[in-house]
């Protein structure tokens, strides 16, 4: 077995679980965050051995999983606006919103409240969607975030800060519906 | 909004933002990782055929120039022969 078939495989063993799951807290579908997880591992068979160590490994992936998840979605979208109502559509509501999404890793008592938030979070912009997920979600230091994203702490304070603003305006709208279906 | 109403839905939207609070991993399919070493084993392949097929292009590609310039080669000896032999028969009289 080469060096590099040697990482490859404890490289995939190591981290198939991390990239799995921040694939999935992005796309909210199991499929589809399969179809990510190998896309990423792709990458990294194809880059690992040009892998200079200037972030640790453990960054690397989450900024490749985070970069194609991202193009995943856009990819989806992109298809999505010309196939509503064959035509292309307007409405971000349908394109972006992802309704009933139960994680099977969240407790069974706070699912119907998890589904509520992975939709919101789908209208979130680009930026303050990643670092709600991996602040929040994925429950990493300002710092880790930091250096995944490659901005300062102060940009990933003032991002996650935004997020959850706009979280609770718009949770705050999607109450009334909520008090009108009890 | 009454005090009451307001409670409730501050509540409710904590409940929402705090609901990913201990979350686990979830496992992939058992199938992933022989999925990904099938694609590498394709692209492997693919980048094979891709490399034989430049390689045989330019066998082919010499082969041609190879060709014309050895016809040229033969038509210019044609022509230069024709010259001679033309040069030779003639009468080179001046007079």
């Amino acid at each position: 077995m080469t060096q590099i078939k040697r990482n490859f495989n404890s490289v995939y063993n190591e981290y198939n679980l991390l990239v799995y799951n921040v694939a999935l807290n992005y796309v909210q579908n199991v499929e589809d965050a399969e179809e990510i997880t190998q896309d990423v591992f792709l990458k990294v068979h194809e880059s690992l051995s040009d892998f200079k160590e200037n972030s640790s490994l453990k960054t690397w992936l989450y900024r490749i999983t985070v970069n194609q998840s991202l193009d995943f979605i856009k990819r989806k979208n992109s298809k999505k606006r010309f196939f509503i109502f064959g035509k292309k559509s307007q409405n971000e509501f349908e394109l972006t919103n992802v309704s009933d999404f139960e994680h099977p890793g969240i407790l069974l008592e706070r699912q119907e409240y998890a589904k509520v938030l992975f939709s919101i979070i789908n209208t979130l912009p680009e930026n303050q969607k990643t670092a709600f997920i991996l602040s929040k979600v994925d429950g990493l230091s300002n710092p880790e975030v930091s250096e995944i994203m490659e901005i300062s702490i102060s940009a990933v304070e003032s991002l996650v800060f935004r997020a959850k603003k706009e979280l609770k305006e718009k949770l705050s709208i999607k109450f009334e519906e909520y008090r009108k279906n009890k | 909004m009454p005090r009451n109403d307001k409670m409730e839905k501050d509540k409710w939207i904590e409940n929402i933002l705090n609901s990913t609070n201990g979350i686990t991993q979830v496992n992939p399919n058992d199938q992933l990782f022989s999925k990904i070493q099938a694609k590498i084993n394709d692209q492997k392949t693919a980048e094979n055929y891709t490399k034989w097929l430049v390689a045989a292009s330019i066998v082919v590609l010499l082969s041609l120039n190879t060709t014309y310039l050895i016809q040229k080669s033969n038509t210019n000896k044609q022509s230069n022969d024709n010259i001679t032999s033309l040069v030779d028969t003639v009468n080179n009289q001046l007079y």
